[in-house]
């Protein structure tokens, strides 16, 4: 089933994620390839990249960005601000995004929409929208430069033109929603939605769970962005797809989700003859505890108990840790790495982790000469 | 070594990234040379169907695909690059593929839903195949207005449905592997996909 989109978003200057409140008040909230890989694992299903400077000295920077993120995530993102010229967007496109995002250009050579989707095709082509409400509240103008110039066009005849041109994508910003967290602005989501043939990004006023929920319910977009919502950990991306799922609308879910079976069918436990090396770090301080094995049934114990299981291998039997000497260690997270092959397990130790009585059984240290001496 | 045949089109660099990120060194295949020192192939794509034919004809990499499918090298067509393996093309005009796998590439039509199909979409598993080893219920990023139709049965891995239409999404017929979806921007399930193909037995031969 086609799913709805969640998208972070993050906003960018001089490399680094910022976020402002009706555009005002900047306050840096970190580094974006950091947030994009956490976004990422919490299931986003695309990314949008703005470069909020947008000078033309910082179209490299950005493009730099779009290289680094391009290597590390596996999800389509877009990159946009100040991209004026077909060789901007070129230069974007070949580091590696997806897409990129036209605004304020559009509006002044509308042919540049046509071109770009000629030449790059109009899957990589997003046009954004910025919308704010006439006075007479009788529609919507679209606004560009934060929302400080009107440009007399009205929002729904510029949505009819830019997909005419071969805009793929509508990324529609409320500017009057925006910043505010009430809730984005359906009104206007609804009235372009009706009229796109292609697909439109809902954005401002995400601020909690139950906007999403209504902005999809209404069928007002076919994914909805956000940005300090989820930088500030106000609310997960993972969140935000499990109350909508809960509630009927379709989201891509990761399969392991609570789901043993799934989760085990990812691993690869045939590599090492279906033992698979799992290290445990107490989950407050990190300190690597010990290493052990698991095999089959000790992970679907663990997953199952909430309570570290492993397989001996000089005893050759399941032991589930702590059951002898209540030395028990609750599970708090579960990751696998890059090639499957070895666990991560993040727990509160009961007690000791070692028969010895230590904490950890890495206590006994070789002291290193150091060179020169 | 993996060949990435280039006709010039698209965004290369992801599915770069992804094989490096697989630890799997690639090449990009500009001349039919390059394609012969290749042990697996991936034909990626974005575009229209004639464009991507004219070009691969153009660079002499039609022939060569051909000729290193005979051999046996594992090919994995994605999205365009998918189309392009069938017999057919109607995009714009009437073209011929390349005729690896039967079926001819035609227009999605359905007033219910959007075309192009931009977004995620689940996979239904239409039979158990290598392809899909360790995925379990997967969701795959799609962009396309174009799909399969006449196809061979046979041939068809997993589906996806959008509005009325059963979008055939996945499919393989031997060491030829094809999907309409961008396994390089699938996330985990992507990258398994992807894997599954690198790690296929190429029984490639080259004489």
């Amino acid at each position: 089933m086609y799913t709805k989109r969640i998208i972070p978003c993050l906003d960018i200057k001089d490399g680094k994620v910022v976020k402002g409140v009706n555009f005002i008040g900047l306050k840096d909230v970190g580094d974006p390839i950091e947030l994009a890989q956490t976004y990422a694992r919490q299931g986003a299903d695309e990314l949008v990249f703005l470069d909020i400077t947008a000078t033309h000295e910082n179209r490299r920077t950005i493009a730099e960005l779009a290289a680094q993120v391009a290597a590390k995530i596996f999800i389509p993102f877009t990159v946009g601000g100040g991209i004026r010229s077909l060789d901007d967007i070129k230069q974007i496109l070949r580091s590696g995004a997806d897409k990129v995002a036209l605004n304020s250009a559009a509006i002044k050579e509308p042919q540049l929409i046509k071109k770009a989707a000629e030449m790059f095709g109009s899957q990589c082509i997003v046009v954004a929208i910025d919308a704010k409400m006439r006075e007479a509240k009788d529609g919507w103008n679209v606004v560009i430069h934060g929302g400080r110039i009107d440009t007399g066009k009205d929002v729904l005849e510029w949505a009819r033109e830019v997909q005419e041109l071969g805009a793929g994508e509508i990324l529609l910003t409320s500017m009057d929603a925006d910043g505010t967290k009430q809730g984005f602005d359906i009104p206007l989501c609804h009235a372009v939605n009706r009229i796109a043939k292609v697909p439109v990004i809902a954005s401002g006023g995400g601020g909690a769970l139950a906007h999403f929920y209504d902005v999809f319910a209404q069928n007002a977009a076919d994914a909805a962005l956000a940005a300090s919502l989820f930088h500030y950990g106000e609310v997960e991306v993972m969140e935000v797809k499990e109350y909508l799922h809960h509630r009927g609308i379709s989201v891509r879910r990761q399969a392991w989700d609570g789901d043993i079976e799934a989760f085990i069918k990812r691993l690869d436990l045939a590599k090492q003859d279906g033992l698979m090396p799992v290290i445990v770090q107490e989950a407050a301080t990190n300190e690597v505890l010990m290493l052990a094995y698991m095999n089959e049934t000790a992970l679907r114990v663990t997953l199952t108990k909430h309570l570290a299981c492993y397989y001996s291998r000089s005893r050759q039997q399941l032991w589930l840790k702590g059951e002898t000497s209540g030395h028990y260690q609750e599970v708090q997270e579960i990751a696998y790495d890059c090639d499957r092959d070895t666990l991560l397990l993040k727990v509160h130790q009961l007690g000791a982790a070692c028969h010895s009585g230590a904490h950890s059984c890495f206590y006994q240290r070789i002291k290193l000469e150091k060179e020169g001496k | 070594m993996i060949g990435i045949i280039d006709y010039g089109a698209g965004n290369l660099r992801s599915l770069q990234n992804a094989l490096t990120h697989l630890h799997h060194e690639s090449m990009l295949c500009e001349h039919p040379n390059h394609v012969a020192m290749a042990d697996r192939l991936i034909l990626p794509g974005v575009g229209a169907f004639p464009d991507c034919m004219k070009q691969l004809q153009a660079q002499h990499l039609a022939d060569a695909i051909q000729n290193a499918v005979n051999h046996q090298i594992p090919l994995l067509g994605i999205c365009l690059g998918m189309q392009v393996l069938f017999e057919s093309g109607t995009e714009g005009e009437s073209c011929a593929g390349l005729g690896l796998l039967k079926g001819k590439i035609v227009r999605m039509e359905d007033n219910q839903v959007k075309i192009p199909h931009i977004g995620w979409n689940d996979l239904i598993e239409t039979k158990a195949d290598p392809m899909l080893n360790g995925l379990h219920h997967p969701y795959v990023y799609f962009v396309h207005s174009y799909f399969a139709q006449d196809y061979d049965e046979n041939d068809l891995v997993a589906i996806s449905t959008y509005g009325s239409l059963s979008i055939p999404a996945a499919f393989r017929k031997g060491h030829i592997w094809a999907c309409q979806f961008h396994p390089e921007k699938s996330g985990e399930d992507g990258l398994r996909l992807l894997q599954n193909f690198l790690h296929t037995e190429s029984e490639g031969r080259r004489g």
